[in-house]
């Protein structure tokens, strides 16, 4: 059904193209086949139709010929008697003598001289002299001629018309000659030479007959000519087709091998045909018919192999017809196929890129066009319209600081320095933030001259891992309690701090902050709100304290404050009545009002000291001094040590100094 | 070819055989033993030449041959050959209308005629290779054309002469028929609409060839053939009872077609031609031919037969 609707065409249409054209042409080709076929057969039909009536005319024609040849032998015997007067036995012995019979008169069986007599039973026809003169022909002086019809029936016409006639068929036997079916020939001898004009004139000018009796198989095999192949003759006496009255029979040597050599009647053939010869006042009938070989023999064989060759080169142009239809269908099968498996790849990789969360994008350098999926710009906070943009757009969506190094890492792989590109950068997201990802690509497709045209690649949100290790990286340097940088990153921050103040010879301060009391409060109310009193007072410290200022927890209840910027011990002490005011405010934690105050120590570089060590001690020294007071301590150097403190610790052995803390490493 | 060359061969040793045979008579012998010898030559010599005197004397005596003077060339004799069929030439009775007019040309001409009786189908044969001088009552195609040439002596229609039994009463019909079958003499042709019928018949293998008219006509009775094509010279044949109540004639509707002298053109030269056919003209204009067509037909339609067509 989708390729009905691809090639537009509905089911009966489909099938007409499909199926219908290699019908056509199979349809077409037979139609030609069958036409070319029967054409061939008529035309083999009038081959075989004008060469068989070729053969009947040749055939018949020959007989004639044998016959006229016969008459000619007799017309000269006849001319010698009529011219010599009474008869001459010798010298008709001698005549017969000379004539040169032999092959060119097969048949003839002699020649004979027969007198009309006249004896008291009437008219009687007795042979007076028969040549060649042989022993056989002797009883056939005995003969009454007039009581054999035949030769009656010839001698009765010849005297009459004075040509000459031919018998009906004889049985030579009745010659006294051995039995064969024959005939004979009459020609009669008028005196003078000249045949009178009535019939009575000539029976009154008969001197004789010549008289021949001729064997009908000999005479038919002495004819002229090849005989007709394939071919099957009979001849008959008379006008009927009777087998009684058959004079000749040769049938088709095919069919003569199939029945056993013996000569009867051929099988009814599909051409046959009659002719009746005319000789003497005699009619035959000739008759003749095709064998089995006979068509064959004249290339009666071609219009089956036209019609075996017809169907098979029809069959086989359908068939390519068929596979010309259909190889066009399967090429559009196979194409949709492959549409299909990339469609289903396509979908599979989008399926797999937008499933691991990942946009795709293909940038056409010598256009400057990036096309890109959807999930690419939702990464790069791109609206989803239109489809593509130009490069240009892309980099002012980065963050200027990445910028750089994003093309920079672009341009090496375009040069070829690297397979890969992989790079991560930060793009603006809603809110103001920015969003950190992660673009990887490689060249697809370069020119001759090694040109990148062509540029594919994905785009990773990274936002959440980048966020992960900054997490990690914060949880490694800041207490996971306050979120105050832990003595480690307070300490890397004062290294820091002490290292650029000598440089620049700028002052640093350090306050040190213990509560006051935190321990009965963390027992009475619970580490919970212990807890929250010491998240409270990490916010309150920092707010007490400028941006550029550090504050750190080293301890359960100890933190840290690193002052660095412009600063006196004026300012310093400020910062830290600020912080100690700050702390002091009553709190509400877990529905109990708590008030806690703080000791602090102040220690400034490089005046109370020059290293970490030595202030850190500074510091606490003046913390410690402050806690045992009760109270804060006023005046100038309210949270300074005392003079002469430093270096010596005025902390409770039996706690950790943060000199412990954030001074070592 | 080999049986073609051995048939001429043997047709030539056909002919001398009578002049051998009478030549090698014993009444002969003792002549021809005479020329043999010296003396004999001297007296041989002699005869020819009293011989050929005398027929000059009667070549100039003979008031036919000096009034045709712009008649045919008679310096050779002529080979013309007649054909069995009816009224034309019967061999049985020896008379014909075509042998009456072979008759007539021979001595309007005083050429010397050799006459034959061959088939048709034979005559055509000779005329076409030249063996043959003269036949009469032709018809012309353009095929025949090649070979001869014409002197019109007459013209005649055709029928088709049909068995009743036949259950046919047009030509159509008969055609239509497919177990019918027609009855012609080889090489015959006849008008335009019978030459058609023949032509498909022949293709439908429905015809019956016969050297002979006589031979027809039994086949017609015999119930072999269901027709055949006739002319009036058949008329003699059709007047019998037992014919005439087998079958009946329809007409073919054509024009009536000339029939006459033919001459072989590869034995007679067109100025030959051109003088035996102011021959036939005038046997038509002096009413020589009407008179032989009045023997055979009725005096209205031996006019209609003899007019110049």
């Amino acid at each position: 059904m989708r390729r009905f609707l691809v090639w537009g065409l509905g089911p009966q249409a489909a099938w007409l193209r499909w199926r219908g054209l290699p019908l056509l042409v199979l349809v077409l080709c037979l139609s030609l086949t069958v036409a070319f076929w029967h054409s061939e057969q008529e035309r083999e039909q009038t081959v075989q139709r004008q060469a068989f009536d070729a053969s009947l005319r040749e055939l018949s024609e020959r007989i004639k010929q044998r016959m006229a040849a016969q008459q000619h032998l007799l017309q000269g015997v006849q001319g010698f008697l009529a011219i010599h007067g009474p008869f001459d036995a010798l010298a008709f012995q001698r005549y017969v003598d000379v004539l040169p019979l032999g092959a060119d008169f097969a048949g003839l069986q002699g020649i004979a001289v027969v007198l009309p007599q006249t004896t008291r039973a009437g008219p009687a026809f007795k042979i007076q002299q028969m040549e060649p003169s042989l022993l056989r022909n002797r009883p056939l002086m005995a003969l009454e001629l007039g009581q054999l019809p035949p030769v009656l029936q010839a001698l009765q016409q010849a005297r009459d018309s004075g040509h000459m006639a031919v018998s009906p068929l004889l049985n030579l036997r009745d010659l006294a000659f051995p039995a064969q079916p024959g005939f004979a020939l009459a020609l009669p001898v008028y005196r003078e030479g000249r045949t009178p004009a009535s019939v009575e004139e000539r029976r009154q000018a008969l001197l004789a007959w010549v008289l021949a009796p001729i064997a009908a198989a000999e005479l038919m095999a002495s004819l002229y000519g090849e005989q007709p192949a394939s071919l099957s003759l009979a001849l008959f006496d008379g006008q009927e087709v009777d087998e009684g009255r058959l004079l000749f029979r040769r049938a088709d040597a095919g069919w003569q091998a199939g029945s056993g050599g013996v000569s009867e009647a051929a099988p009814p053939s599909v051409r046959q045909a009659t002719e009746f010869l005319v000789l003497g006042g005699r009619t035959w009938t000739l008759q003749l018919a095709a064998g089995p070989g006979f068509a064959a023999r004249h290339g009666a064989d071609y219009a089956p192999n036209v019609l075996r060759a017809g169907v098979v080169l029809s069959l086989l142009l359908s068939l390519l017809a068929w596979l010309l239809v259909s190889a066009r269908d399967r090429a559009q099968a196979l194409a949709e196929r492959m549409t299909q498996a990339l469609r289903d790849s396509e979908q599979r990789w989008a399926f797999a890129v937008e499933g691991a969360g990942d946009g795709v994008w293909d940038w056409h350098l010598p256009t400057g066009v990036l096309a890109s999926s959807a999930r690419w710009k939702q990464l790069m906070g791109m609206a989803a319209e239109p489809a593509e943009c130009l490069i240009a757009q892309v980099w002012a969506l980065m963050h200027p600081e990445d910028l750089a190094r994003v093309q920079s890492e672009a341009q090496a792989c375009l040069d070829g320095s690297t397979a890969q590109f992989s790079v991560e950068y930060r793009v603006a997201g809603s809110l103001g933030r920015w969003n950190w990802v992660l673009a990887r690509g490689t060249v697809v497709e370069r020119s001759r001259q090694h040109k990148p045209l062509r540029m594919i690649g994905t785009l990773s949100d990274i936002n959440a891992r980048r966020q992960s290790e900054e997490r990690v990286r914060f949880m490694a340097l800041h207490d996971p309690l306050t979120e105050l940088a832990n003595r480690a990153h307070f300490d890397e921050r004062l290294r820091f701090a002490l290292a650029n103040a000598r440089r620049y010879q700028e002052p640093v301060g350090l306050i040190l902050l213990d509560l006051d009391r935190f321990k009965p409060v963390n027992d009475q109310f619970g580490h919970a709100v212990g807890d929250q009193l010491l998240q409270t007072v990490a916010r309150r410290i920092k707010t007490a304290v400028r941006e550029t200022d550090t504050v750190g927890r080293i301890g359960g209840d100890e933190f840290v404050v690193l002052l660095t910027g412009s600063l006196s011990r004026e300012s310093a002490q400020g910062v830290a009545d600020k912080i100690y005011t700050q702390v002091a405010q009553p709190m509400e934690l877990g529905g109990v009002r708590l008030e806690i105050t703080c000791s602090l120590g102040l220690a400034l570089f490089p005046e109370d000291g020059q290293d970490e060590l030595s202030l850190a001690k500074c510091a606490d020294d003046a913390m410690y001094r402050n806690k045992r007071a009760g109270r804060p301590w006023l005046g100038e150097t309210r949270y300074s040590a005392p003079p002469g403190a430093a270096g010596t610790s005025a902390r409770d052995p039996g706690r950790g100094g943060p000199g412990e803390g954030f001074t070592a490493p | 070819m080999r049986s073609e060359v051995e048939r001429a061969a043997a047709g030539s040793s056909q002919r001398t055989l009578g002049l051998q045979l009478w030549l090698t008579s014993p009444a002969h012998e003792e002549a021809a033993l005479q020329c043999r010898s010296a003396k004999g030559l001297v007296a041989w010599k002699l005869r020819t030449v009293v011989l050929a005197l005398g027929c000059l004397l009667l070549a100039t005596l003979r008031p036919a041959a000096a009034a045709n003077a712009n008649g045919p060339d008679c310096s050779r004799p002529f080979s013309l050959a007649l054909h069995d069929h009816g009224l034309l030439y019967s061999a049985e009775t020896g008379s014909g209308i075509d042998k009456d007019i072979a008759d007539e040309m021979a001595r309007r001409s005083g050429c010397k005629f050799f006459v034959s009786l061959l088939p048709r189908a034979r005559i055509w044969q000779l005329i076409e290779s030249g063996a043959l001088d003269f036949s009469l009552s032709g018809i012309s195609n353009p095929q025949r054309e090649k070979f001869a040439s014409f002197a019109w002596c007459f013209s005649n229609r055709y029928q088709l002469l049909l068995r009743r039994d036949s259950q046919v009463q047009k030509i159509e019909d008969f055609e239509r028929q497919r177990l019918l079958k027609l009855g012609v003499i080889r090489s015959f042709r006849y008008s335009e609409s019978a030459n058609r019928l023949v032509d498909s018949l022949a293709e439908q293998q429905r015809l019956v060839q016969s050297s002979g008219l006589s031979a027809l006509f039994d086949a017609l009775s015999a119930g072999q053939i269901q027709a055949m094509i006739i002319e009036p010279f058949d008329l003699p044949t059709l007047e019998s009872a037992r014919i005439r109540e087998l079958a009946q004639v329809l007409d073919f509707g054509d024009p009536p077609v000339p029939h006459g002298l033919i001459m072989s053109r590869a034995s007679l030269s067109d100025a030959q031609q051109a003088r035996w056919r102011e021959l036939i003209d005038g046997m038509r204009r002096d009413g020589s031919l009407l008179r032989i067509f009045e023997k055979y037909f009725r005096p209205e339609m031996a006019r209609a037969m003899v007019v110049q067509p």
